[in-house]
């Protein structure tokens, strides 16, 4: 049987760290950083279920088929190599349909367990299909609209490629994407509007002594729509922290005969101005907004007046 | 030997296997060979990976409504101030700082003249006057002056009083006491703290005039009849009333209502609404959820049943239904949903349907997508030249879009028109490397998947300019395979422009036959609201077709503009998140315990010790896997939050 060879290679894989270049363009820095700061330190049940989804640890559990065929080929020497450095099992036999590379998910580790009772619980994720056009169309133009019917119609993706080394990369790039595939899933079923990646989520280092909480809360005060550097600066330099800002509304209520003036309390601060414009202030909506969010006990309350 | 296509099967999902992709691969194969000129070698290997689908993004989330009232007295909390500049911008006394031990406030000596010309003020800027200004400075000033004043005139002597102020607020002393008031030097608790002046709906907002007897209330606001606050109050109410409503209203639901009854509520342009507005503004009305649903705050609640009441008084002293419409104008109402529906190229209508036949598939352009002289003019002289139908247009999310556009629209200028179910991204490869680089590539792809277009489609243009570029292109490879099978678009790889071009046209091409094609055949296009059409908010409908059940295009760009309204729930989670370690699941664990700042300050207030605070949040649990927070986080949140000095 073919096993033997591609799970030797395999194994041996394990001894030298391929660089994950998926790292670079997709991954979920923010769940690492979060271990490496002490989240999970003292919960070594959460760590050990964390690493299993870890994209090293679904690799074991993804199966990669590929039919015989497939590698009978000449120049399929590059795609054979390709295969020993996934880290995946994979079996290389006759498959239905012809000339498939078929990925599935199972269950228990292949590895450990004998195929029979793996195969059983096999859920299908990505099946390839290898054609040569030129077998049944006749010039770009019939290619090119082709391509669209299939999209159009049939929801299939066509990938085009001019080299078995091309084919390769491709390959192993779609193991890597469906080994990553659990934990990014479970990331979307999240229930916030807005995205939880992108550079203002990174979030500032905190020191045991609390140094860098004025940061945050600087941060913090610019997650509100509209709000600029120097507006943060000037809420921030006048209430040096949520709770004084907190404070600030019961004291100045009683003095205030309406909810309005309630709100507008931070409206007169003045706002640093870039040079040659008017002096500014922080206003009444922004005030409002800010002095609403902090008593509110409606979670669901929509801040901006208008949409 | 002959290739046999099959279809294949998303992730995680099982899918009936569809045989129709047979019969085309077979169609093809008939038509002869010859190479298909990819490549020099002739050796041509094609494969064809599948995706998931089913990806869509998640419905906008509802959450139950708990219609509360901002209370912003919290009860108990130390009396200590804070310092410096805040004092004086507010113009009142700082304090000594006395722990536990409440000291006394300084009276307003005029609260009345304070109050009044803050209601003019906002009431000036919410119709965008430049008249705030005035009253503002007018207010700054006022609150400054620590004695007493007992006319308008004598308020002269301030800075900013000029004439014509000081009569107005003589005018309204004189009403105010004719209502039989104490004197405006009175301290302010004998007041009640929703009262407000009455509107100058209906007239000239720099002299308000009192509209009406009131019903009960000394000076409060009291919207005036047949004007657009009213009448949006009274709907609040009654549907308030409806033991089988929901205790909310839309805002398409509020126009309709509105427009039944009273036609002058017709607002100039369907997206603000400046009674709403200003309702709003006062906390009459709360704005909650996305999609946004009005109701009544309870000082809401309070007027809407003192104009009910009123409303009755009416009808039985005048002798004539209330608002109803007269025989004449029952018959204009539906000239006023007519109306209202017109107004954004007929996108305000609740339904618009388009049958077969009546309308015609549009490549949407992306006004950005033509930034840059050059590229605008070769995309969409390509475009001319292979006779696309199409439009250019501000997108606020993607960059292609295609719509059914009515052929034979009642108002030439607005046709009605509904977003096909597929929308496309372009990126050159340069741009795809440094949104990498900056974090952008996740965020639009986020926007993408909730625009509430199904099929998304990623277009990489400049394939063949893989080196030079800020990353290796293993790792760009990468992206955009993450892309494919992570995030489930559809990915079209071309090497320039012209083919970029060339793709969107052929697109558009089997858009059209498909709409026209036997298998939508006699099938009408309909609008439909947010939310996709499994949504179990949209009740027990047979779920349409979602070829033919679309979206306006007017709800789908507006519904992606960037820095929408955001909720409390929102504000707090991205705030969480400036902690560093707290990422997007813990906070979401966070505000799944408490999920506004008031209720993590009222429950570190109840806290008996510091380490208490401390460990308040550590055990806390976190994402699908459940992990604690940890007393780390724990305790720099309780820093954060327990902090009564400035910050470091």
């Amino acid at each position: 049987m073919a096993e033997a060879g591609p799970r030797r290679a395999a194994r041996s894989r394990r001894g030298l760290r391929r660089p994950q270049t998926w790292e670079v363009s997709d991954s979920d820095s923010e769940d690492r950083s979060a271990a490496e700061a002490g989240a999970g330190v003292r919960d070594p049940a959460g760590q050990r279920r964390a690493a299993a989804w870890r994209p090293e640890q679904a690799l074991r559990h993804l199966v990669l088929r590929v039919d015989l065929a497939v590698l009978e080929d000449t120049g399929a020497d590059v795609l054979m190599e390709a295969l020993g450095t996934l880290g995946c099992e994979c079996h290389i036999e006759p498959q239905r349909p012809a000339r498939s590379l078929r990925w599935s998910r199972v269950r228990h580790d292949p590895r450990s367990v004998p195929p029979e009772v793996w195969a059983a619980e096999e859920q299908e994720l990505l099946l390839l299909l290898l054609l040569e056009p030129e077998e049944f169309l006749q010039g770009t133009a019939q290619l090119n609209q082709a391509l669209v019917l299939l999209q159009l119609y049939a929801d299939l993706d066509v990938l085009l490629v001019a080299s078995w080394q091309e084919l390769s990369q491709h390959v192993c790039a779609y193991t890597k994407a469906l080994a990553q595939l659990p934990s990014k899933q479970c990331w979307d079923s999240q229930a916030f509007s807005f995205c939880t990646a992108g550079r203002w989520a990174a979030g500032q280092l905190v020191a045991r002594d609390g140094s860098g909480l004025r940061g945050v809360w600087w941060r913090q005060i610019r997650q509100f729509n509209r709000v600029s550097s120097a507006v943060a600066d000037a809420i921030v330099t006048a209430f040096p922290s949520p709770r004084l800002l907190q404070q600030a509304s019961p004291q100045a209520l009683l003095a205030c005969s309406t909810e309005e003036e309630r709100l507008g309390l931070l409206a007169d601060l003045p706002v640093e101005a870039s040079k040659g414009r008017q002096p500014r202030r922080v206003g009444p909506d922004l005030s409002r907004r800010i002095c609403l969010f902090l008593t509110t006990t409606n979670p669901d309350l929509l801040l901006d007046l208008g949409s | 030997m002959r290739r046999v296509q099959k279809p294949g099967r998303g992730p995680g999902e099982v899918r009936q296997r569809r045989r129709n992709v047979v019969e085309t691969a077979l169609l093809l194969a008939t038509s002869g060979s010859a190479g298909a000129g990819r490549a020099a070698a002739g050796f041509l290997p094609v494969s064809i990976p599948l995706g998931p689908r089913d990806q869509r993004g998640p419905a906008l989330t509802t959450v139950p409504s708990q219609v509360f009232s901002p209370d912003p007295r919290t009860i108990g909390v130390p009396a200590s101030r804070a310092r410096g500049s805040r004092g004086s911008a507010l113009g009142l006394m700082a304090a000594p700082v006395r722990l536990g031990r409440k000291r006394p406030l300084p009276v307003c000596p005029n609260p009345l003249f304070v109050r009044w010309l803050t209601e003019w003020r906002d009431e000036a800027a919410s119709r965008g006057r430049r008249t705030r200004f005035v009253f503002q400075k007018a207010l700054r000033s006022l609150r400054r002056y620590p004695l007493p004043l007992q006319s308008g005139r004598e308020a002269k002597i301030l800075q900013h009083f000029g004439d014509g102020l000081c009569r107005m607020l003589d005018e309204r002393l004189q009403q105010h006491l004719a209502s039989d008031k104490p004197a405006p030097g009175s301290p302010p608790g004998e007041m009640r703290p929703a009262q407000k002046g009455p509107s100058a709906q209906v007239q000239d907002s720099s002299m308000p005039v009192l509209a009406q007897p009131q019903a009960g209330g000394s000076g409060g606001y009291w919207p005036a009849r047949h004007s657009g606050a009213r009448a949006v109050l009274l709907e609040l109410y009654q549907e308030h009333l409806n033991p089988a409503g929901h205790s909310f209203l839309t805002k398409e639901e509020l126009l309709q209502r509105c427009a039944q009854k009273a036609l002058k509520v017709v607002p100039g342009s369907a997206r603000t609404w400046p009674a709403l507005r200003s309702l709003l503004h006062r906390n009459l009305v709360l704005r909650t959820h996305q999609p946004a649903r009005y109701s009544l705050t309870p000082e809401g609640l309070e007027l809407a049943q003192k104009l009910a009441e009123s409303e009755s008084l009416n009808l039985l002293n005048v002798g004539t239904g209330p608002e109803k419409p007269s025989g004449e104008e029952s018959a204009v109402p539906g000239a006023a949903s007519a109306e209202l529906g017109a107004s954004e190229g007929g996108d305000q209508q609740p339904l618009l349907e388009l049958g077969p036949g009546e309308y015609r598939v549009l490549l949407c352009v992306d006004v950005g997508e033509t930034r840059g002289a050059g590229y605008r003019q070769e995309l969409l002289r390509e475009l001319q030249r292979m006779h696309v139908a199409h439009t250019v247009r501000k997108l606020h999310v993607g960059d292609f879009v295609w719509v059914a556009q009515e052929t034979r629209p009642r108002d030439p200028a607005r046709p009605g028109e509904l977003v096909l179910d597929r929308i496309v991204e372009r990126k050159r490869l340069d741009d795809l490397c440094s949104s990498i680089i900056d974090g952008r590539f996740r965020e639009q792809k986020f926007r993408l998947k909730r625009c509430g277009l199904g099929h998304r489609v990623y277009l990489v243009e400049e394939h063949s300019s893989v080196h030079n570029l800020s990353l290796p292109e293993s790792t760009l490879l990468q992206a955009v395979t993450n892309t494919q099978v992570i995030d489930g678009f559809f990915v079209k790889r071309t090497v320039d422009i012209k083919e970029s071009a060339a793709y969107l046209a052929l697109l558009t091409r089997g858009l059209e036959r498909l709409y026209q094609s036997p298998l939508l055949q006699g099938h009408t296009l309909r609008s439909r609201p947010w939310g996709t059409p499994g949504d179990p908010e949209s009740g027990a409908r047979p779920s349409p077709n979602p070829l033919c059940s679309l979206l306006t295009f007017s709800d789908f760009n507006t519904g992606a503009i960037k820095n929408k309204a955001q909720s409390v729930r929102e504000v707090f989670a991205r705030q969480l998140m400036q902690v560093r370690g707290v990422s997007g699941e813990k906070a979401a664990a966070l505000v799944d315990r408490y999920s506004t700042p008031a209720s993590l300050l009222a429950a570190y207030d109840a806290c008996a010790t510091p380490k208490e605070q401390e460990m308040l949040l550590s055990t806390i649990k976190c994402g699908r896997l459940q992990r604690n927070l940890g007393p780390v986080l724990s305790r720099t949140l309780s820093q954060l939050y327990c902090t009564y000095s400035p910050l470091t």
